[in-house]
């Protein structure tokens, strides 16, 4: 049976991190809810700034339904052929729900203090302005409406993962985590 | 290999579909209509291609990124295509024009046809829902709205018009005579 791993966790909290673990030990597939904007936006060739990303998800929300992540993200699934398939970037109650719904479901929620999330935020500079932004711009970035709603995804998760230590901390327990996930048949 | 932008417009029910069809058939040629990068995009959410909807997202796009990131996309469309004719079925805008004016070659199509002409085949083929029912007057109407205006202001910038208020056959060898005729120089 197909096994589908959810991961949630507030902006730079290491969810690419898990993604990528999953992905090269267990040969995975993986369906970000983001990247879905992300195709909208390299068809109409508009940089992946913040506030581009942010502009279509809430139009798309309000024009055509609180569901149109899920009906891209469940399309998506149907197209994997992979027997594990991790999900990352769900953002909110309803999402999780749908995907509750598929058998073999195993959602994770990734915590991590806002500290660490804005140096690694930082650091990393996924996004135009990322390694320029203050902390008190991403503590408001951090609680805007896209974002807000995610840390209370946290009560729901089977598995909660904490990554405030190291890296090799961070991957051991993510290691052991998915093992839980996944059984032993794999 | 060379490449062949051929733009096509005329107002509703003008006969652009007959048109269209006798490109694709001569040529292979490949065919992008303005709307679909929206349909595309429609389909990532799965949501139905609507006019509604189309247009809310057309809307959108236009003023939260840029007036022209639709023609753009387009344009980016017919670039990609490999076939050594491109069709951009539905222009609509000047921007439109300025989109197949900047590929090498192109030729701009306006099938003009008069509007009494175009009301009975549109009661005839029945297109969309509902257009067998329409009197003279609602397709008055909706032949007035802006995007059919705009249309007509595009004649003037047409490389070949086609008069379209005679018989198929009389519209057969407009396409042979004037279109081939122009398509197969630039293809030389």
């Amino acid at each position: 049976m197909r096994k589908v791993i959810g991961i949630a966790g507030k902006i730079a909290s290491g969810k690419g991190i898990a993604a990528e673990h999953i992905i090269s030990r267990y040969h995975a597939g993986c369906i970000d809810y983001s990247q879905f904007l992300y195709r909208v936006l390299d068809i109409f060739d508009v940089p992946h700034e913040r506030k581009n990303i942010n502009a279509l998800s809430i139009f798309l929300r309000s024009a055509y339904g609180q569901g149109v992540f899920n009906n891209a993200v469940l399309q998506q699934l149907e197209k994997q052929s992979e027997s594990i398939v991790a999900v990352t970037g769900i953002r909110r109650e309803q999402e999780l729900a749908q995907l509750r719904k598929i058998e073999g479901f195993c959602f994770l929620y990734i915590d991590s203090d806002i500290h660490s999330r804005y140096e690694r935020n930082r650091r990393a500079a996924r996004k135009p302005g990322d390694a320029d932004m203050t902390f008190e711009q991403f503590v408001e970035k951090d609680s805007d409406d896209s974002n807000n709603t995610i840390q209370d995804l946290m009560v729901s998760a089977d598995f909660i993962i904490d990554n405030n230590g190291t890296v090799d901390e961070f991957h051991a327990h993510i290691q052991q985590v998915i093992t839980n996930c996944v059984g032993d048949s794999n | 290999m060379k490449k062949i932008i051929i733009g096509l417009t005329g107002r509703l029910a003008s006969g652009k579909g007959t048109v269209t069809r006798h490109i694709v058939e001569k040529y292979q040629a490949d065919k992008t209509r303005s709307s679909d990068p929206l349909r595309e995009t429609l389909d990532i959410f799965m949501v139905p291609q609507t006019r509604e909807n189309l247009d809310a997202l057309s809307t959108f796009l236009r003023t939260t990124y840029s007036e022209n990131v639709i023609a753009q996309a387009v344009k980016r469309y017919l670039t990609k295509s490999s076939a050594g004719v491109v069709i951009f079925d539905g222009m609509r805008r000047l921007v439109d024009v300025e989109t197949i004016r900047s590929f090498e070659h192109s030729l701009f199509i306006f099938v003009d046809t008069n509007q009494e002409v175009r009301y009975h085949r549109s009661v005839q083929r029945n297109e969309n829902i509902g257009d067998d029912k329409m009197t003279l007057d609602e397709f008055i109407a909706k032949d007035s709205d802006e995007p059919q205006q705009q249309i007509e202001a595009l004649k003037e910038y047409a490389d070949v018009i086609l008069d379209n208020n005679g018989s198929p056959d009389e519209l057969q060898k407009q396409l042979d005579e004037r279109v081939d005729a122009v398509i197969e120089k630039l293809l030389k």
